[in-house]
C-alpha cells in the first residue's frame, strides 16, 4: 500500500515493501525494451554524446508495445521514417532516463521517495510508459476488464493489479501537481 | 529535459508543400492514458489554461482525436516529439 504525504510543495511517497520490487522490475524491463535495436550501424559516439540523431534510418519497432511508446508521427510512411530517424535516439534516451528515476525511487531505502515539481514530469512519463506497455500486453480497451472479473488463476491478474496500482499512483501525482 | 534543436531542425523534404497551409498536431484517443494526465500534459506543454486543456482532452476522449496545436511543420514536429515523450499518441499533418 503506497502512502502519500505532503511536504511543502513536494509529495512524499512511501512505497510498500511488496510494491518496490514490482515497480523496479517493471521499470527495468521497460528500459531493456527501449534499448535501440540492430539498425543503427556503428553509431558515432560524439554525436551520441551531444544528443545528435544517428545518421542511418531507424527501423519501426516490431513490438507493438514499443511502437505505442514511439508511434509513427505521420500517416505517410516516408514522413514517419524521417521523423523516427531524427527523434528516435533522443526519445529513447529520455524515456530511459525517466525509468531510471523510477528504478532509483523504487530501490530507495525504506521506499520513501520525495517528488517535487522538478521531478514530477519524469515520474509521470515513466509511470505512464509502464502503464502503456502493461495496457498493450493486457490488450486493454475502453471497456476494460476489472480485477474482480478475473478468475483467481488468470495469468493476467498480476499485470492488471500492477496496472491499477500505477494508475492510482499516477492519478495522485497529477492531482497534486496540476495547475489551476 | 527539452529536445535538442538538432532533433527538430529537419532537412528540406522532397514533399511539395504549400507553405501557406499550417500544420496541425493531432492527439488520438487511447484506452490507457488517464484523462487527468492528458489535461495535465496539455497545460504543461502548451501553457493552456485548465479549462482549455480539459476541453481538448474531452474532445480526444469523446471524438477520438483533437487538433491541439497549429503552426509551422518544424514547430509541430517539436510538439509531436514532446507528446510522444509524455506518452500521448500524436501525429502531425497539414491542415
Amino acid at each position: 500500500m503506497t502512502r502519500f504525504q505532503r511536504d511543502g510543495d513536494a509529495l512524499v511517497l512511501t512505497l510498500g515493501p511488496e510494491e518496490r520490487p514490482i515497480l523496479a522490475s517493471l521499470a527495468a524491463s521497460l528500459t531493456e525494451m527501449l534499448e535501440p535495436t540492430g539498425s543503427v550501424v556503428d553509431p558515432d559516439p560524439l554525436a551520441a554524446l551531444v544528443g545528435m540523431p544517428a545518421g542511418g534510418p531507424v527501423d519501426r519497432p516490431d513490438d507493438p508495445a514499443v511502437r505505442r511508446l514511439l508511434p509513427d508521427a505521420y500517416a505517410d510512411p516516408d514522413g514517419a521514417a524521417e521523423f523516427r530517424r531524427l527523434t528516435d535516439a533522443g526519445l529513447r534516451a529520455e524515456k530511459v532516463a525517466n525509468l531510471r528515476r523510477v528504478v532509483d525511487g523504487a530501490t530507495e531505502a525504506g521506499g520513501v521517495v520525495r517528488i517535487g515539481a522538478g521531478e514530477v514530469d519524469g515520474w509521470l512519463a515513466g509511470l505512464n510508459d509502464i502503464r502503456l506497455v502493461l495496457g498493450e500486453r493486457l490488450e486493454m480497451t475502453e471497456e476494460r476488464e476489472h480485477l474482480e472479473d478475473l478468475d483467481d488463476d488468470d495469468p493476467r491478474l498480476p499485470l492488471l493489479a500492477a496496472y491499477d496500482w500505477l494508475s492510482e499512483l499516477q492519478e495522485v501525482l497529477v492531482q497534486f501537481f496540476m495547475a489551476d | 529535459m527539452t529536445i535538442a534543436p538538432e532533433h527538430v531542425r529537419r532537412s528540406e523534404t522532397d514533399d511539395v508543400v504549400d507553405p501557406e497551409r499550417p500544420w496541425v498536431t493531432v492527439v488520438w484517443n487511447d484506452p490507457v492514458n488517464l484523462m487527468s494526465y492528458v489535461t495535465y500534459v496539455f497545460q504543461k506543454l502548451f501553457g493552456y489554461s485548465r479549462e482549455k486543456a480539459n476541453k481538448l482532452m474531452l474532445d480526444v476522449h469523446q471524438k477520438g482525436r483533437a487538433a491541439v496545436s497549429t503552426g509551422s511543420r518544424e514547430q509541430m514536429e517539436h510538439d509531436v516529439a514532446r507528446l510522444h515523450a509524455a506518452g500521448l499518441w500524436a501525429t502531425l499533418q497539414q491542415d
